[in-house]
């Protein structure tokens, strides 16, 4: 069973795959990484409970993104349409810290 | 006639107390599973505070580097407060003295302070697991050496032996358990003191690669600022990456010791191999630390 953790790391892998592979990684792409490792350190620092609808829907959001994340570490070309997805995940995970700060 | 009598009676009395104490293979893997405790116990009490400063350290030099970040909003020691830190730190504290209390229940005439060992190391485990020791182990550590002439002192030190082995087994296990945790980087989704600094350092990487790599926009000083930050989480990185693979083996390794020895105190005659290669993955894991912090 996949969780939240899971789904964030590799999130994070495919972009630091993304960000490595350019000369001048774009500064969307570097600034969602910061919020990404910043909400990693949040989720550390919290407890989080997993049997929470914002929970539920933070991870099958972070799933998404870790999904496109990755196609485009295989392709190298789709950055935009992913960042979307990134955008959406990382709102979902500061609604479930919201909830638990 | 006087002569034999008190001949026989010497060996009979030597006979009981060698019978009920320890073999010098009992002696020689206990030994050697309590230093190689006490190491690991060592180094984690240092590396939790290294990890705690080095996650300040790295935040200072985020908030120096990255002029959207706020120290309000960025709390420097996230997530090591001292509060956090303090309980792993009793963690590694409690298996150190388990390591300790091992080596000088098995030093033939080492007394001193073993009373007071052993209720630091239910003190540690208490605050460590956040639990009540049961008073099974209670009894096993408490009372170690009542005030007997020397002659009984080791017998009863090898009884100690024979009690708190089993006894607390599980306890030093799970002890082992959190520091594993936290040591951990696998891909597994569980987060750890380790994965937090790491995710400290990459967070400064990523931070000093938009001032390196945006050429000229930056001073020649903003820019060596950045190159520094750079090079002291693409330290970290390595340190991180380092520190988990060799703890993760040697606290694997650990736990078979720890099993093993159980065994070897129940039964004289049980052989085992796992203790010395215990013994030796903490020596691998304590010479990359000096290497590492040096």
């Amino acid at each position: 069973m996949t969780t939240l953790g899971k789904e964030f790391q590799n999130t994070i892998k495919n972009l630091e795959k993304l960000r490595d592979s350019q000369n001048h990684p774009s500064n969307e792409l570097l600034s969602k990484l910061d919020i990404m490792y910043g909400q990693q350190i949040d989720l550390i620092d919290a407890s989080i409970k997993k049997d929470t609808q914002e929970y539920k829907e933070a991870t099958e959001a972070m799933k998404e993104a870790a999904k496109k994340s990755k196609e485009a570490v295989d392709g190298l070309a789709k950055l935009d349409k992913i960042l979307g997805k990134i955008a959406n995940a990382t709102v979902k995970v500061t609604k479930l810290l919201s909830k638990v700060a | 006639m006087k002569k034999i009598i008190l001949s026989l009676s010497c060996i009979l009395v030597l006979a009981v107390i060698t019978g009920c104490g320890l073999t010098s293979k009992q002696v020689v893997k206990t030994r050697s599973f309590g230093t190689a405790t006490s190491k690991i116990g060592r180094f984690g009490e240092r590396e939790f505070l290294n990890i705690r400063n080095g996650i300040i350290e790295m935040n200072k030099e985020l908030v120096s580097i990255d002029n959207t970040k706020l120290v309000k909003s960025l709390k420097l020691d996230r997530p090591a407060s001292v509060e956090a830190t303090a309980k792993r730190v009793a963690a590694s504290k409690a298996l150190r003295l388990y390591g300790e209390l091992l080596v000088k229940l098995v030093t033939e005439g080492k007394t001193e302070n073993l009373q007071k060992i052993a209720d630091s190391l239910l003190e540690s485990t208490s605050v460590a697991l956040k639990e009540e020791i049961s008073d099974k182990k209670k009894d096993a550590v408490k009372k170690i050496i009542i005030g007997l002439g020397s002659f009984f002192v080791d017998k009863k030190k090898a009884d100690a032996v024979k009690k708190i082995i089993p006894a607390y087994q599980q306890t030093v296990d799970n002890l082992a358990e959190l520091l594993l945790k936290d040591f951990s980087l696998t891909e597994d989704g569980s987060f750890g003191f380790l994965k937090a600094y790491e995710t400290t350092a990459k967070r400064l990487k990523n931070a000093s690669m938009r001032l390196v790599n945006a050429g000229e926009k930056y001073t020649v000083l903003e820019r060596y600022q950045a190159v520094q930050a750079f090079v002291i989480a693409e330290k970290a990185i390595s340190r991180a990456a380092e520190i988990s693979k060799k703890t993760e083996k040697t606290i694997t390794g650990f736990k078979k010791a720890n099993a093993e020895l159980v065994k070897v105190i129940k039964n004289k005659k049980y052989s085992t191999d796992d203790i010395k290669v215990y013994a030796k993955q903490i020596e691998a894991l304590v010479a990359i630390y000096q290497v590492i912090d040096n």
